[in-house]
């Protein structure tokens, strides 16, 4: 098999933790064993659970902000 | 090799058995699975016969690719006129049925007639024997598999009905296994009128792969690339609960029937909470994401439970109890009940009651309250056995509207009088457009361009959409918008009915990822596999010929443009909950117009969305019924 390259190892590096923001739909990344994020973009605050150490997903969001 | 599987006729009425190869014109024509169920279907009945009567026929299949080198080609098809619609009924499985079928010789059985005592039709290398299955009347779906098992080898396969295909719940189901379920469309009450409780598959032949190695070699190719996905990760942890993560948190799913788009505080029905009753998680035959969970809560042992559990016994219903979505999955899967059909006419019925429609006069005193766990767990066992309110809910939509009165229908959630799942489109046109238009009622499995909601890029829609038949038109990555969305549903549909033909599990197929499998690799697993030599353009083009034929069944049991329609609440009622991008959403009545016309266009079909003759003509089906089989 191919060495990987640098470049594709740094990408897949830079994919760890990434989850898009179901607000503004824009990517962002999750600090490793975060539980709470808030998007950037958006302020959105979500949380998070971890599929595996890489991978993280929303898991929903702080339902106080939904009451409206 | 695959293709020397046979066809068996099977006359209930009469006992006799005839048996046919299947020519390679007529595989070339429709590949097999529920592409060849639907030409069969439509060959061997006529227009206006009662579904649950002797004239109807239901067909058991396995896909062309079933039992071969190609991972996870479990998937078992079953057909019929559906006694819950009256349009076209079809359902497909997972499990080990259908590769066991395969190994038994043969892809397609034919159910005819009706028996006069219960049966079991039992397929064991290349012969088939019609036993009597008294014995096994009355028995839910797992102690009948399990009495099979003791009578005929551990090693047999088992597909057959529950309690609720028995009493002829117009949506009971077929069950492979504890949780393998053909859920939509009433093919277990098909079988129960037959009195066919189960089928049982013992086969040991061998099925001779065309290029071993390379079909191999291909098949770890394309699997390594799909565990790797962030989807499989994902849904080999959670299973397909995990789109609730998405759909309930953004205001996609539809609570307390239709009334609002979101369940709030959802947070203990959330997907990871099935860590703290799972054991372990199991796959189909041959497939490597392991989907589902094997639980254990109180006395109850099962797996599952899936999205559509989560939302039939949580979100729809107003229940927040994640042990009730567990024990609710249990009791359809032991009864043999589609949990989808389920759910959504209990929602319906909890409406009524709170509108005063229904009152406790008419459920015996049930108290049909939103978020009532044992009210949910009692009506499900009284519509399986159809008692009390459950008697009229185990009619469907349609039915239990008729016998219900006043203005009971315009809040039922349906299309062409099967229930939709239990999301909310009113925010997603192109999911609309899905449902409206299915074949077999409001439909999630057959047209939907799921990967719509992950607002991917115009250039990775193209390269997904215009492939191998290109759209003129443009893609919009914004999934409220009606762009592009009819050519979205119509690759899709096309997509699922090739999958279906080999009987690969959809879940490897572009539906929840735009990064699994497309048309080149369903044409290069069948060329390892089974030498047929078919570009993913010959592909397309048999699943568009497939298509066409569920479309020409619909259209002589009178289906048509006035069909393919959502009721009137998506049009008037605003989305009230969700986040500020889906809150205030109806769909656009002229926009939605223009989108049929769009899709029909797409298809080839006039404006009542009857093929023309050109269509009928380009894809061969001038002529049918044509009875080559």
């Amino acid at each position: 098999m191919a060495k990987r390259t640098g470049k594709k190892e740094e990408k897949k590096r830079s994919r760890i933790g990434e989850v898009r923001c179901l607000n503004c739909f824009e990517r962002f990344r999750v600090p490793p064993k975060a539980e709470k994020f808030t998007c950037p973009n958006c302020s959105w605050e979500w949380r998070i659970s971890w599929v595996n150490p890489k991978l993280a997903k929303i898991r929903g969001p702080m339902w106080d902000r939904m009451r409206f | 090799m695959a293709l020397n599987r046979q066809i068996a006729y099977i006359n209930l009425s009469t006992g006799e058995i005839e048996t046919k190869p299947i020519p390679l014109e007529v595989r070339k024509k429709f590949i097999g699975g529920r592409g060849l169920d639907m030409y069969l279907l439509y060959n061997h009945t006529e227009a206006g016969i009662d579904a649950l009567g002797p004239d109807n026929v239901a067909l058991i299949s396995a896909g062309l690719l079933s039992g071969t080198l190609s991972s996870a080609s479990a998937r078992t098809h079953v057909a019929a006129k559906s006694p819950l619609t009256g349009a076209v009924g079809s359902t497909n499985m997972g499990g080990f049925f259908a590769p066991e079928l395969t190994w038994a010789g043969f892809h397609h059985l034919m159910l005819k007639g009706e028996a006069e005592e219960p049966v079991c039709v039992w397929v064991n290398d290349g012969k088939i024997e019609i036993r009597d299955a008294s014995h096994l009347w009355g028995l839910s779906t797992r102690e009948t598999q399990n009495a099979l098992k003791e009578e005929l080898g551990e090693e047999v396969q088992v597909l057959c009905i529950g309690p609720a295909g028995e009493n002829l719940v117009r949506y009971a189901n077929v069950m492979n296994g504890m949780k393998n379920a053909g859920g939509r469309t009433g093919m277990g009450a098909v079988l129960g009128s037959k009195n066919v409780k189960a089928i049982a598959a013992r086969g040991t032949m061998d099925i001779e792969i065309r290029y071993p190695e390379e079909a191999l070699e291909y098949d770890y190719e394309v699997m390594k690339h799909i565990s790797g996905t962030k989807f499989a990760q994902i849904m080999g942890k959670y299973g397909t609960m995990f789109i609730q993560s998405v759909t309930n948190t953004t205001g996609l799913v539809r609570t307390r029937n239709f009334q609002h788009n979101q369940l709030l505080d959802a947070e203990p029905i959330e997907c990871e909470h099935i860590e703290e009753y799972s054991f372990g998680t199991v796959g189909c035959f041959g497939c490597i994401i392991h989907c589902r969970h094997r639980y254990i809560v109180d006395d109850i042992y099962d797996e599952g439970p899936e999205y559509t559990a989560q939302g039939a016994f949580g979100w729809e219903v107003g229940c927040n109890n994640f042990e009730t979505i567990l024990r609710g999955n249990h009791l359809v899967n032991h009864y043999g009940m589609d949990i989808l059909e389920t759910g959504s006419m209990m929602a319906w019925a909890m409406e009524l009651y709170e509108k005063g429609i229904l009152t406790d006069k008419d459920t015996g005193g049930l108290k049909l309250e939103w978020g009532n766990d044992e009210t949910v767990l009692e009506l499900i066992r009284q519509i399986a056995f159809r008692e009390g309110i459950g008697d009229v809910l185990a009619e469907g939509p349609l039915r239990a509207a008729d016998k219900i009165g006043k203005d009971s229908l315009k809040y039922n959630i349906h299309v062409k009088g099967m229930s939709n799942l239990h999301s909310d489109e009113r925010p997603t046109p192109a999911l609309a457009l899905g449902i409206a238009t299915g074949t077999r009622g409001s439909d999630h499995l057959r047209s939907r361009p799921a990967i719509d909601l992950y607002h991917l890029p115009v250039f990775l829609l193209e390269k997904v959409y215009n492939n191998p038949v290109k759209y003129e038109g443009k893609f919009t990555s914004d999934y409220r918008d009606y762009e592009g969305k009819a050519w979205e549903v119509l690759w899709q549909e096309m997509m699922y009915m090739a999958i279906d033909l080999v009987g690969v599990c959809k879940y490897h197929c572009v539906f929840l990822s735009p990064n699994l499998m497309n048309f080149d690799h369903i044409s290069k697993f069948l060329y390892y596999n089974t030498g047929l030599e078919m570009s993913p353009r010959d592909v397309w083009e048999v699943a568009e010929r497939c298509y066409n034929i569920e479309r020409l069944f619909n259209i002589r049991e009178g289906f048509g443009r006035k069909d393919d329609t959502l009721v009137d609440r998506y049009f008037d009622e605003p989305t009230t909950r969700g986040l500020e991008i889906v809150r205030g959403k109806t769909i656009d009545r002229e926009k939605f117009k223009e989108m049929i016309d769009e899709y029909y266009a797409l298809h080839g079909w006039d404006e009542n969305g009857t093929p023309t003759q050109e269509t009928l003509e380009r894809l061969g089906l001038d002529k049918e019924p044509s009875h080559m089989l």
